[in-house]
């Protein structure tokens, strides 16, 4: 049974931000191979959750269910409940498309469409229809890079192509991307794995402002940037959620043997 | 608790718990020494101690700059960034215990030029073993990382201080009934005092150790009376 700081409080009390998030009971299997046992979390709303964990723990595979990116794998079989504002998103009558926008994500390296700045922060909303003509969209496509703090470096130059940019600015042209399709939850996988301090420190400045506005879950592999940004942090091991609560407490007083070996650098 | 993968940084954790221990070794010394050069007037020993001051401030300036580079460059975390942390409190609380020491030291060498006063010098050494007992017993706990026995050490403050409050009354007896004993007392209430804090430094160093082996401070309420009345 995983630990979770929360028990040892009363459950009925509410404490922190609404859940947003409540998964139960996860199991995931490609083909004969399970790769998560019996994952149970509550992730918070307006808040910054961090999954950290080995190569191979499971924490993406987790991270792809929450907007059931597993489905685009043929052997991946995934049992159990995640549900989003009480609803379950493997429900039937969930459809994908419209989830992940409402899930957005966010990978280890940047992955702009061959199209320019401009396009591919409106292909998104251009697509779900969110906008009814020109300048609502230039609207959206302005307001998403600002937020993405992306604006001000690229303003001038709109048409040219997304890939043109430096690595770290392809990261927030596809945060932006993300953002303009109005999701609830972001889902990053080592958003800055592939940046270097400064563009890394940019981005981490960024997750720390939506925060204010969305759910955003982390998986990473640099512990010190899940005790920078991220809230609560769950420690995941061999398929197996271990150790979850505020991130505070998670790098000052582990309760879990494991969790303290990982993030101190004793594992063999 | 199993290695670190890097071990080079394991190395440098153990050496700075190590170093603690090693000063803490020495402090105890001081003020081992220098209830010694009250109760037996020595004072070439005096002297000794107060010309060993320098070596704990040393340590202790030592000890804090490898812990400072250890977390610079390693970004401990957890029980490593607890014991880092630790070690670097204990050591100030040492270089503290050495100060009062010498202080001590300092005293005994105008007390050793009046006449002697045995009744009084005796309860001094009785209060300081006292201390020097705690002081031993709480850096036993850090070496041997035994949180039980820094607990032992924490409750067992009070009897310092009621041992402080009985000395401070027997001392205003002496100078009540005899003004010319005025100036060896007040150097003896200070060298009692000097030892109530010394005794003070062991609990914050049971509390710190507490801390760096649970990741939980100490939430009981000790009784404590300041009974300064006479």
């Amino acid at each position: 049974m995983p630990m979770n700081r929360d028990d040892s409080a009363s459950h009925s009390a509410v404490q922190g931000p609404p859940i947003k998030i409540r998964a139960r009971d996860i199991n995931v299997y490609y083909g004969e191979k399970q790769a998560l046992f019996d994952v149970a979390i509550d992730i918070p709303e307006k808040a910054v959750t961090s999954f950290i964990g080995p190569s191979g723990c499971g924490k993406s595979t987790f991270l792809r269910c929450m907007n059931r990116m597993n489905d685009t794998i043929p052997i991946c079989r995934v049992t159990g409940s995640i549900e989003m504002d009480g609803e379950d998103v493997n429900a039937k009558s969930i459809d994908p498309v419209v989830l992940r926008a409402r899930v957005g994500m966010v990978f280890q390296k940047p992955n702009p469409f061959p199209k320019s700045i401009y396009e591919n922060v409106a292909y998104g909303p251009r697509i779900h229809g969110l906008a009814t003509g020109k300048d609502e969209l230039d609207a959206i496509v302005e307001s998403s890079l600002r937020r993405a703090g992306l604006w001000d470096e690229v303003s001038d130059r709109l048409l040219q192509p997304g890939t043109g940019l430096s690595g770290g600015q392809q990261q927030r042209l596809v945060i932006a991307r993300a953002i303009a399709v109005g999701p609830e939850v972001i889902l990053m996988d080592e958003p800055c794995s592939a940046l270097d301090p400064i563009a890394t420190a940019k981005i981490e400045e960024l997750i720390d402002e939506l925060r204010e506005q969305f759910c955003i879950v982390i998986v990473t592999h640099s512990m010190a940037q899940a005790a920078r940004v991220s809230q609560r942090t769950a420690f995941f091991h061999m398929g197996r959620l271990v150790e979850s609560g505020p991130t505070d407490e998670i790098f000052t007083n582990p309760r879990d043997s494991r969790t303290q070996d990982y993030i101190t650098g004793r594992f063999g | 608790m199993t290695q670190h993968t890097v071990k080079a940084y394991g190395d440098e954790l153990n050496h700075l718990t190590a170093e603690v221990a090693r000063m803490g070794g020495l402090a105890e010394a001081q003020v081992v020494d220098s209830i010694v050069c009250i109760t037996r007037r020595d004072v070439n020993l005096a002297q000794n101690i107060i010309a060993h001051d320098d070596k704990l401030d040393q340590m202790q300036i030592d000890i804090e700059r490898k812990a400072i580079k250890l977390i610079a460059l390693r970004q401990p975390v957890a029980q490593d960034l607890r014991r880092t942390v630790a070690a670097m409190k204990i050591s100030s609380n040492l270089e503290r215990c050495g100060d009062l020491a010498k202080n001590i030291a300092k005293r005994a060498l105008v007390v050793s030029e009046a006449e002697p006063m045995t009744p009084l010098t005796r309860s001094i050494e009785r209060m300081g073993h006292l201390v020097t007992g705690r002081l031993k017993d709480v850096l036993d706990a850090y070496t041997s990382s035994n949180v039980n026995r820094a607990v032992g050490v924490w409750w067992r403050d009070e009897e310092v201080d009621e041992h402080y409050n009985s000395l401070f009354r027997e001392l205003l007896t002496y100078m009540m009934a005899d003004p010319r004993t005025i100036t060896s007392c007040a150097h003896l209430l200070f060298v009692a005092k000097n030892l109530e804090r010394i005794g003070d430094h062991a609990t914050n160093i049971a509390e710190i150790i507490h801390f760096e082996l649970t990741g939980e401070d100490m939430i009981t309420d000790r009784p404590k009376h300041s009974d300064l009345q006479s």
